[in-house]
């Protein structure tokens, strides 16, 4: 085989890899899986070339989807890695808010302490105190939203329905 | 040979892998090219590798493994004893439904029908 068959052959182990792990299939059978299309996709292009072994495939997604249909596991770590990088962002977009709410109150120069709840964080509060010449005090609680979004994220992707099922 | 309802093969391709696998054991490519041989001509690997993959899974085909000499080891697929019991009732049902579609069949397709519904879509 070519170097660009190779590379070609590579990324489509690499893609179908990532769908099989998004579908919820454990390393073991994902190895298995891979293997095995490198072995069709190997023999295949010998007999038609690359391009139309990849082309007879389809989608890798719906082939990863299709092959993982009696293999799928509840995926704790992708649910947790999702659970926390959402809440993660939650939290980084209502740090970069509650600044823009704080230059907000230093711009109306009211001379007080100022405090808040952000839209649409429920539960949120923002503190904000002018302090002068010794600067600005802001005190900031996020709310129940990064967390509550981190929680249907980590659901909606590990998908923990599937040990109830299996078990 | 033209192209085969996608539709009509997904009801059958069980059967016909099965079938194909009692008589000799074959791994993906080889079982794709086989079939496209013996008529399926629109028959993709999309569609026969996850068939291989759910019947292994359920008991149906058994398979090993053989090196190649072209890359990685090659997975073979056989039909088991319960995946025959499997195709004789495919076997059975198969027969059962193309008696039926062709009682259906078998009496003419009435002209005047024919012609209103081809005027009512003109």
């Amino acid at each position: 085989m070519r170097v660009t068959d190779n590379v070609r052959l590579w990324w489509a182990k690499f893609r179908y890899d990532f769908w099989l792990d998004v579908y919820g299939v454990g390393r073991r059978d994902r190895r298995d899986l891979r293997r095995e299309l490198a072995g069709n996709l190997r023999a295949a292009a010998a007999d038609v070339g690359m391009g139309r072994a990849l082309l007879g495939l389809g989608g890798l997604r719906r082939l990863a989807h299709e092959s993982s249909r009696e293999i799928r596991r509840t995926s704790w770590s992708a649910g947790i890695s999702a659970g926390l990088v959402v809440a993660a962002l939650t939290l980084l977009a209502f740090f970069f808010l509650s600044l823009y709410y704080a230059e907000g109150v230093l711009d109306s120069g009211v001379g007080r302490p100022v405090s808040s709840w952000l839209f649409p964080f429920v539960g949120s509060s923002v503190e904000v105190h002018d302090e002068g010449a010794s600067g600005l005090a802001v005190s900031m609680s996020p709310g129940v939203l990064p967390l509550l979004l981190g929680l249907v994220a980590f659901v909606a992707v590990a998908r923990p329905w599937r040990a109830r099922r299996r078990s | 040979m033209a192209e085969n309802d996608p539709q009509l093969l997904k009801g059958v391709l069980t059967m016909v892998l099965l079938k194909v696998l009692a008589e000799e054991e074959g791994y993906g490519y080889a079982v794709v090219v086989r079939l496209q041989e013996l008529g399926f001509a629109g028959l993709a690997e999309g569609t026969i590798y996850p068939a291989l993959t759910r019947l292994e899974r359920q008991g149906f085909l058994a398979a090993r493994l053989e090196r190649s000499s072209s890359g990685p080891a090659r997975k073979y697929y056989r039909t088991t004893p319960q995946g025959l019991d499997e195709l004789a009732r495919s076997i059975r049902s198969w027969g059962e439904l193309v008696s039926a579609v062709a009682q259906v069949l078998e009496s003419p397709v009435p002209g005047e029908e024919r012609d209103m519904a081809k005027a009512k879509e003109a």
